[in-house]
């Protein structure tokens, strides 16, 4: 599970706190009669359920965009490619060359070495390619130096970079896990959700 | 001098999930010791039942929230 961004468990709060209002509006409406009262609640929290589905679903989706699009930024080759078909398709070919190439680095001190001359002859493919090899082998301890040395001189991937290393480390507490919760209002304790349906849908009769 | 002791403001699900095992608590309450009403159609036991599970399912989790159990 991704970790779960400040501003989506703000959303979520915002539809629980919603749906509370929406309930005492119900309750406090004295024109209702009992069915009436059980049928809006049953609307709101039915309303408020929908809500929060579709939070959790773009939160997820959302999530695993931005971790791809990081990815793409610091390790990718979009920018270097450009939109020409022929040479995108050179391009690609050179990277997959030079992932080969780095993938033969057997320690970080290698792909130090590596990425030194890499640096030092502008080949920012085979200098992309190393990265790419010391995030996959774990970015810590000696590969996190390769990393480093890789972002010193690449402001964008440093930033993106960082960016990884927090979504990567960030601890996922037993509050973001629940963070799309949404507790049944009282009244329909003792409904599952198929009555509850039942109920928002029976119509004019019931709010008479 | 008089001291003064800020509580902490709990975080907003936090908040919820303790109004509705206290929400659920009391409605055990009164359908135990008050006999207040029960919803028709239903056995008081069976209600009795519904809220505790809330009651105990919204205290586990805040038991977690509390421990600060991460991942």
């Amino acid at each position: 599970m991704a970790a779960i961004l400040d501003s989506v468990k703000t959303q979520a709060n915002d539809i629980r706190e919603a749906a509370e209002a929406g309930y005492a509006r119900y309750r406090a409406n004295g024109n209702l009669s009992t069915a009436g009262i059980l049928q809006g609640l049953a609307k709101t929290y039915l309303g408020a359920k929908s809500q929060m589905d579709a939070l959790r679903e773009s939160a997820t989706t959302g999530a695993t965009a931005n971790l791809n699009a990081l990815m793409t930024s610091v390790f990718g080759i979009n920018d270097l490619a450009g939109s020409d078909p022929s040479n995108r398709a050179a391009v690609s070919m050179s990277y997959r060359d030079a992932l080969d190439r780095a993938q033969t680095c057997e320690t970080a001190e290698d792909a130090l070495a590596l990425l030194a001359r890499a640096n030092t002859v502008g080949d920012e493919l085979l200098a992309r390619a190393v990265a790419s090899v010391a995030w996959s082998n774990g970015a810590f301890g000696a590969w996190a130096d390769v990393l480093n040395t890789y972002a010193a001189t690449r402001p964008a991937a440093e930033r993106a970079l960082g960016q990884l290393y927090e979504l990567n480390t960030k601890k996922l507490f037993a509050v973001d896990v629940f963070a799309f919760l949404l507790v049944k209002p009282i009244e329909l304790t003792n409904f599952a959700d198929f009555q509850i349906e039942g109920l928002a849908d029976a119509g004019g009769s019931a709010a008479s | 001098m008089r001291q003064t002791t800020t509580k902490a403001t709990p975080d907003p699900l936090t908040a919820y999930l303790e109004a509705a095992r206290d929400q659920a608590l009391a409605t055990v309450r009164a359908l135990l010791v008050d006999d207040g009403p029960a919803q028709p159609g239903y056995p008081r036991e069976t209600q009795i039942e519904n809220h505790l599970k809330t009651a105990e399912a919204a205290a586990r989790r805040l038991d977690l929230f509390a421990s600060g159990a991460a991942l």
